[in-house]
């Protein structure tokens, strides 16, 4: 172990007798400037990468709403627009504090920085409680992505009841099961509609002797078919789309918003993590704690993890909720402990200052392309019809 | 005009046997592309072995000449190719251009692919494993998929398109040479996408593609009149203005007890819904119209596309769901095994004899 | 500027005083750890090589089995087959079909792709620059370990597959892969038996490692370049391996999303690419052929690089057009963002786009054609030496030529139609990718071999290894060029006896003939790959000593000592013309070349023109 821990250290934080000045010079860079431009640069490159990956997204996300219109501008109903609005609130300010920080470690105000990195990571800390009580909300709507949402159904030509359709009061904590049962009674009505909706190129009925089967579910709808007029008219007269304003093919896409909204939002929370996990790292660097401290609030929140997995295990919302409230708490905690600096932690004056101040720098660019990211799903997932 | 360059549609060495009015354009850009390759390949390959061996190193410590660059040359055999990949474009886009606009008049007929099998629509209802076409006039594939994407290919047509499931593709083709051909998929599909077959058959004449069409769609003996009806009812569009229900309203009159009532006409009298009146109403719809339907009846006329034997077989469905119908019971009937469809005995890779 | 640095001597004298005895990057450090958590990018290059030589051998086993079961069409074949025999014929076509994407997977995603940048590049690179390492080394140390996670996914993949077949066990998520390796839907999402979730997340975390070694590589060219080098003095296989990264870094993260999306697709049917759920089938296409047809430039291009050094090094004469070759690197980079749509001319899209793509299609052919004709330039009037490195690059060239001007077959509309999707395409792709890149790595895996490892190879073995691997290659794919134009379809698992021949005075089947020789070239190509890898294994145990320059090329790596110490250079070197050759003379006792100090004094032949 010992030759791994010098190898590290001789790469890591630099040969004494290559850069006997500067502990943060690896070997391989000739000046700290050129080692700072190079990750910059490298930090650059790879925010790149990720807007390539999140414009991959988008791109979908774009030729969904070009062909399926309608979708779009009934779905985004479901989404609570004041809570989204309230996360980009809370995003664009700590990405404010982040950029206040890499200022203040620029500066050498060390006190300054821990408390704006704090107060960053606690912005993490709401936006993932809203995100929390919306994906919540659409749970319990049954508007999950994939098989389990309601207007999945759909697809089998069985709609059921759902966000859109469902009575005000009452209905809204009824249980799946419920809403399925009525499904065959639904289906008799809508049936005839499903196949007055069948392309008329399609030979009804194709199957005189057995040779061939009836498109047995791959219904085609081609594009042309979808009325684009209704998204128009209910942008223009400020009135509400409903359901049954929507074409069959249409309804039976519902769902596919959800799964759109869900894999963007889950991918930015992701990344929302990662940042907060970033940042929880600068922090405890800046705090100057020991580095054996490091791991004292990760049983915690270990502990917390493994009860949510084994939440997800056994099926058991309750266990699931119970875990990630205590990973959340007790690493809000240690946040807390850390920005306040507590004095049992401390034994040195935390690592960054005008001299080196390159993590923070980095870590702030990548928050910042998250709130950047945030900035653009925001209007087109809550506020465009 | 690039037909008289390669007047021998049999197959050589590169290229299949070849039964298309396209594919001989297709075959001369294929040969040109081939002597550009042969040309350039050999022009390298020999410059490089003929430098390996001139220029080979005389003793260990030999450097080689001086000389880095030269632009007059570097330009030279970047413009060359320039130029020739601009000719090939160019063909390369007329002739699928040529493949891609639908010449008009064409016949259709839709194709059906799933795992791991094809299926023919005729116009008029009739579904088949093979593919048979008339020659010499362009007919054109309607594709669609019922599961995953296949491709339509028929290597003797130089013809391919892929079949999308949730869109339709279209193809034509237009073949001179009367013959077998093989059918094939050749977009990965699953276990037994290398079984995915089927065979085109280009028949003599236009008659004879009529009598084939005409034999195999002729139902009598393998389904009941009765059935026949029925199927005809939902597939030639009847189900479109005439309901079975008895509601009233629609297009047309509900087929509902219409057999053997009463039908009052445009023209003040009334007339017996017998077998005469049923015939005439489909061939002539003008002739005698309903009263609440008309004049002019909505009715197109189905004479030609029906024969005898089809009206019969309607009446025969007409007759079995009206209670108006005075006769002995219609009960359906099944003739037990189907006749088969796929001509047995035949060889996996049919190709006529030249 | 004269040909070497005076200060250059003085360094490579102490260089080789050390060699033998002295402290290198093998030796530095000791014990299993030392290597798996090395930041060294040498020993990373290494466990990148047995890595990525692992996954090699597991893609040719596959390649080996599929090819053999070609021997013979399959039975239950034919237009008239019942459901029977399709029921009874889908257990062997099954396993035909998981041996293709098997072989497919694991050859583009965990050898190709990887190969030469992570291998060589890792290894070269930094030593090119004259770097100490490369900007990132912990990154690069990360990426390796990414790519360990993803091989493991396909291991995982694999051994689903053996369990399935030899044990009847069935792993949670299906056995093996049999979705081809582009992963089309909506057979990967709804249809396949395989497991695309493991695959899909495999290979998304393989696209992470070439993510992340393309930004180290771009930094440390942007960052590490030495005193004297500027952009246009540095060697080709840099600008190569850099356009490379741009490729990595622009196109893999679509790829990463697609996948991602393909994945939620098959786990919980998300409904963005099954038609069935209202998705969109060619949208998949588009996204999955916008980062896989760059991703053959990712393949080919530091190919290309590797043959520019090593004709320069065995031509012993200045790189013909370098900057003509620099240039195309980039355009190449540059332009294959714009072609991806030629994969998709059948697929129903509209012909003003496939027009499009068709002629951006063959504005790729340019600068392919110039690097060629570079080459040969390259040795007119040069001092040609045949070892075992020029070989293969000569091969490279061989089988680039046919398989680039085979594609001028396929970028053109009219024959691509009917050529698409058959043996064609597989003979076409095989020639280009695998027959070029892998000749290409051949032939920089023998050409730094001494440089990693200090020892030579047996000269003769190695060329044996060439030759039948070249011949194999031939055999095995050329057939399948006529075998495709005739229309035998791609990825059947059994096929039609084809045209009759008449030969010897016997009627052959012609698919039958082709498919044979194709088998019996696969197991020469087979054959020569091992010898290829008996040859260094013989070399490591009792190989000759190599000198610092055995083959007095004059980039920045033979300017150390063989194998190079920890920090790979005990001076600071200083970049000159990396092509001029000048300022080395051979030393016939160490069979290598050493620094000629007259020749710094002597004006330079190079820079006469």
């Amino acid at each position: 172990m010992s030759t791994v821990e010098s190898n590290v250290a001789d790469h890591g934080n630099g040969d004494a007798a290559h850069a006997p000045h500067d502990p943060h010079l690896a070997h391989h860079f000739e000046n700290p400037e050129q080692q700072y431009a190079s990750a910059k640069l490298g930090m650059w490159v790879f925010l790149g990468t990720e807007i390539l990956m999140f414009g991959g997204l988008f791109c979908a996300y774009s030729v969904y709403r070009h062909n399926h219109p309608d979708v779009f501008a009934l779905a985004h109903e479901a989404l609570n627009r004041w809570l989204g609005a309230a996360n980009t609130i809370v995003l664009i300010t700590s990405s404010l504090t982040m950029a206040w920080g890499v200022r203040a470690s620029q500066l050498g105000s060390t006190t300054a920085l821990r408390w704006l990195l704090g107060v960053t990571i606690l912005g993490g800390y709401f936006f993932m409680g809203i995100k929390a009580i919306e994906y919540n909300t659409k749970w319990k709507h049954h508007l999950m992505p994939g098989s389990g949402n309601t207007y999945y159904a759909w697809n089998g030509q069985t709609p059921v009841k759902g966000f859109f359709n469902e009575e005000p009061e009452g209905e809204k904590t009824a249980e799946p099961t419920a809403n399925k049962s009525e499904a065959p009674a639904v289906a008799e009505k809508t049936a005839p509609q499903v196949a007055a909706q069948a392309p008329r190129e399609l030979p009804p009925g194709a199957a005189p002797d057995g040779n061939a089967g009836q498109p047995d579910h791959a219904v085609i709808f081609p594009n042309y078919q979808t009325p684009k007029g209704i998204a128009a008219k209910f942008g223009a007269a400020d009135e509400q789309l409903k359901l049954d304003d929507l074409n069959t093919g249409d309804k039976q896409r519902l769902y596919t918003f959800f799964a759109v909204y869900f894999f963007m939002t889950g991918l930015h929370g992701l990344h929302v993590l990662v940042g907060m996990a970033l940042i929880y790292w600068i922090l405890l660097r800046a705090s100057g704690a020991r580095r054996r401290l490091w791991l004292v609030p990760a049983a915690p929140m270990s502990v917390g993890l493994f009860l949510a997995y084994l939440g997800v295990v056994c099926g058991s919302p309750r266990l699931i909720a119970i875990g990630v409230a205590v990973a959340a708490v007790s690493s809000l905690w240690a946040v807390v402990r850390y920005t306040i600096k507590a004095p049992r932690l401390a034994t040195s004056e935390g690592e960054f200052g005008p001299d080196y101040y390159t993590p923070v720098d980095l870590v702030g660019l990548y928050w910042h392309l998250v709130d950047l990211i945030w900035i653009f799903l925001f209007p087109l997932l809550y506020l465009i019809h | 005009m690039w037909h008289s360059l390669l007047a021998d549609p049999a197959s050589t060495f590169w290229l299949p046997i070849r039964a298309s009015t396209s594919a001989a354009d297709n075959d001369w850009l294929f040969n040109f592309i081939l002597w550009v390759n042969i040309f350039f390949s050999v022009l390298i390959i020999a410059l490089m072995v003929l430098f390996v061996w001139r220029y080979r190193a005389k003793s260990a410590g030999e450097h080689g000449a001086a000389g880095g660059h030269n632009n007059a040359l570097e330009i030279t055999w970047t413009v060359i190719p320039t130029i020739i990949c601009v000719m090939i474009y160019y063909w390369g886009f007329k002739g699928f251009l040529h493949e891609a606009v639908e010449p008009p008049a064409g016949y259709d007929i839709t194709v059906v692919g799933r795992m791991w099998n094809w299926t023919f629509i005729y116009p008029n209802g009739y579904v088949s494993p093979d593919l048979h076409i008339p020659p010499n006039k362009p007919v054109r594939l309607v594709l669609q998929s019922m599961d995953v994407i296949h491709s339509l290919y028929i290597p003797a047509f130089r013809a391919k398109k892929d079949v999308m499931p949730g869109r339709y593709n279209r193809m034509w083709i237009e073949s001179d040479d009367p013959g077998t051909y093989d059918v094939l998929c050749t977009a990965y599909c699953g276990k037994n996408h290398s079984t995915m077959l089927s065979k085109c058959v280009v028949e003599k004449d236009m008659d004879s593609f009529n009598k084939w069409l005409e034999d195999v769609s002729d139902w009598r003996g393998k389904v009941a009149p009765i059935d026949q009806g029925r199927i005809y009812y939902n597939q030639r569009g009847c189900s479109v203005c005439h309901n079975l229900t008895g509601a009233p309203g629609g297009t047309g009159p509900t087929w509902k007890d219409m057999f053997g009532n009463t039908i009052p006409l445009a023209d003040g009298t009334t007339i017996i819904a017998d077998e005469a009146y049923v015939k005439e109403s489909i061939l002539d719809p003008q002739a005698k119209i309903h009263l609440k339907y008309g004049p002019p009846s909505p009715m197109p006329s189905f004479k030609g596309a029906f024969k005898d034997y089809d009206i019969e077989a309607i009446t025969y469905f007409m007759k079995s769901i009206s209670a108006n119908y005075k006769g002995p019971d219609l009960k359906p009937y099944t003739v037990p095994g189907p006749k088969p469809t796929k001509s047995p005995g035949e060889a996996s890779a049919t190709q006529p004899a030249q | 500027m004269s040909a070497i640095p005076a200060n250059l001597a003085g360094g490579h004298a102490h260089a080789d005083d050390s060699h033998g005895h002295g402290d290198n990057y093998l030796n530095h450090q000791r014990g299993i750890l030392s290597w798996l958590l090395t930041l060294d990018h040498k020993r990373i290059g290494l466990m990148y090589m047995m890595a990525v030589l692992t996954a090699f051998a597991i893609g040719g086993v596959f390649a080996i089995l599929l090819r053999t079961m070609l021997w013979h069409p399959l039975p239950f074949y034919g237009v008239n087959i019942t459901p029977d025999d399709q029921q009874r014929a889908s257990t062997s076509y099954d396993l035909y079909n998981h041996f293709f994407t098997l072989h497919g997977a694991v050859m583009v995603f965990l050898f190709m792709i990887p190969a030469i940048p992570a291998i060589l590049g890792n290894f070269v690179l930094p030593m090119q620059l004259g770097a100490k390492d490369v900007a990132f080394p912990r990154l690069n140390l990360l990426s390796f370990w990414i790519y360990v996670t993803g091989l493991v996914f396909f291991l995982s993949l694999l051994l689903g597959g053996v369990l399935h077949v030899a044990f009847g066990i069935n792993m949670p998520g299906g056995f093996g892969l049999d979705t081809g390796w582009t992963f089309y839907t909506p057979y990967s999402s709804s249809h396949a038996e395989g497991n695309v979730v493991a695959a899909t997340l495999g290979a998304f975390i393989l696209g992470f490692s070439s993510i992340l070694t393309g930004v180290n590589f771009l930094a440390t060219v942007h960052m590490l370049r030495p005193k004297g080098m500027t952009w246009f003095r540095m060697p080709l296989f840099i600008w190569a391996v850099y356009s490379t990264a741009i490729i990595q870094i622009l196109a893999t993260p679509v790829l990463a999303i697609t996948l991602l999306l393909l994945c939620a697709e098959r786990a919980i049917g998300i409904g963005i690419f099954d038609p069935r759920l209202g998705g969109d089938p060619v949208l998949f296409q588009h996204f999955f052929w916008f980062y896989s047809h760059p991703a053959v430039y990712i393949m080919i291009l530091p190919a290309m690089g590797i043959i520019s050094e090593v004709m320069a090094a065995f031509s012993r004469k200045h790189i013909f057009g370098y900057a003509f070759i620099a240039f195309s690197s980039l355009s190449i980079a540059l332009l294959s963002f714009l072609v991806w749509g030629h994969h998709m001319f059948v697929s129903g899209q509209s012909p003003l786009t496939n027009a499009v793509f068709s002629l951006i299609t063959f504005s790729v052919a340019i600068p392919s054609a110039v690097k060629v004709f570079n080459w040969l330039g390259t040795m007119y009037k040069g001092s040609i030496r045949l070892r075992t490195p020029m070989l293969w690059a000569l091969g490279f060239i061989w089988l680039f030529t046919i398989g680039g001007l085979t594609g001028l077959f396929l970028g053109a509309l009219a024959t691509d139609v009917p050529l698409t999707n058959t043996l064609f395409i597989v003979a076409h792709f095989h020639y280009v990718m695998m027959g070029s890149t892998l000749f290409a790595f051949m032939a920089g895996m023998y050409y730094w071999f001494p440089k990693m490892f200090g020892k030579m190879y047996d000269e003769t073995i190695g060329k044996w290894a060439f030759w039948l691997a070249f011949i194999g290659f031939n055999v095995t794919f050329f057939p399948q060029f006529v075998m495709g134009s005739q229309g035998n379809p791609r990825r059947y698992a059994s096929y039609p006896d084809g045209p009759i021949i008449h030969m010897l005075g016997r009627d052959i089947p012609s698919f039958v003939a082709g498919h044979r020789i194709a088998t019996v070239g696969a197991y020469t190509l087979g054959l020569g790959l091992t010898l290829a890898l008996v040859n260094w294994l013989m070399a490591l145990r009792n190989g000759k000593k190599a000198a610092a320059n055995p083959w007095g090329a004059n980039t920045l790596e033979w300017h150390t000592p063989s194998p190079p110490p920890h920090d790979n250079f005990s001076f600071t070197p200083v970049a000159g013309d990396p092509y001029d050759m000048h300022g080395w003379k051979y030393d016939p006792a160490i069979d290598g070349w050493i620094e000629d100090e007259q020749a710094a004094t002597r004006p330079s032949p190079a820079h006469a023109h």
